[in-house]
């Protein structure tokens, strides 16, 4: 599967959707409640983070509980910092119609401090499972998986 | 710039080149942190608790061998140790819907989580 996507003024940015992960999503239909939609968030591919990434804001919004705990270093020393597992689709606007890369459990961390107009950093848990070209005179950047 | 100084830094790369020390390649090991050294947890982190609890006993846990194995704590209990992170997210889920609990992979060195570089300089 191939992804063309464009190159923004902001950088490598694309529209995901997150979402509950498969496990906490099964648990609530068999406890009979509704399953909270995905929401849609701003993302942004970021070869320097190790980890794929994403907004307290967001995981508040979700609603999902931290059920990890990780370790970053800082200017200050080691922090520990949450793990959430949640489920994190990007859709292929502009590929084939339907098109969707999905992943149904992935540990996220939770940004340590806001950025602006972003919400989950792409990091290389995920790129490193495929190809990341970027055309940088055409503007566009290919996720192949 | 002229062609002279373009020369000039050209050479001076190149010289450099050929002086390169191979220590000066960048190390092909991902940083890690050894388990005496994990940070507590953040004021206000729902998990404080279970992972306070669990810093205090990696040393126990690995030295009965269960180093690479998944444990599930809630409060200050070890709930169980299970060979993979579905089995002891599963169990979670079961006791604890919606409620905080920690699911964490016994190890002697952690690897670091590195945020990106917009979060470099926290």
């Amino acid at each position: 599967m191939q992804l063309t996507f464009p190159v923004h003024a902001d950088g490598l940015t694309l529209t995901v959707l997150v979402g509950l992960n498969h496990q906490e999503a099964t648990t609530l239909v068999q406890a009979g409640q509704p399953v909270p939609a995905p929401l849609w968030k701003t993302a942004v591919i970021d070869t320097g983070s190790n980890v794929t990434c994403v907004s307290g804001a967001t995981l508040q919004q979700l609603g999902v509980s931290g059920t990890g705990q990780g370790s970053t270093q800082t200017a200050s020393g080691a922090l520990a910092v949450r793990l959430f597992q949640v489920s994190l689709g990007i859709p292929l606007f502009g590929n084939p119609p339907g098109s969707l890369l999905l992943n149904r459990q992935l540990t996220v961390m939770e940004l340590l401090s806001a950025i602006p107009n972003v919400d989950v950093l792409i990091g290389l848990d995920i790129l490193l499972t495929g190809r990341l070209l970027l055309d940088g005179p055409v503007k566009q950047f290919t996720l192949e998986f | 710039m002229n062609s002279n100084t373009s020369d000039l830094i050209e050479r001076m790369h190149r010289q450099m080149m050929e002086q390169m020390p191979s220590q000066l390649l960048p190390p092909d090991t991902a940083p890690t942190i050894h388990f005496t050294e994990l940070p507590p947890a953040t004021p206000g982190n729902p998990v404080a608790a279970e992972w306070n609890y669990y810093r205090r006993e990696a040393g126990r846990l690995l030295a009965e061998g269960n180093e690479g194995r998944w444990v599930l704590i809630k409060d200050e209990q070890l709930l169980g140790i299970w060979d993979t992170q579905d089995e002891a997210m599963a169990e979670g889920y079961r006791r604890f819907f919606r409620q905080p609990f920690l699911v964490h992979q016994i190890q002697e060195r952690e690897r670091l989580l590195r945020p990106g570089y917009h979060q470099r300089c926290n």
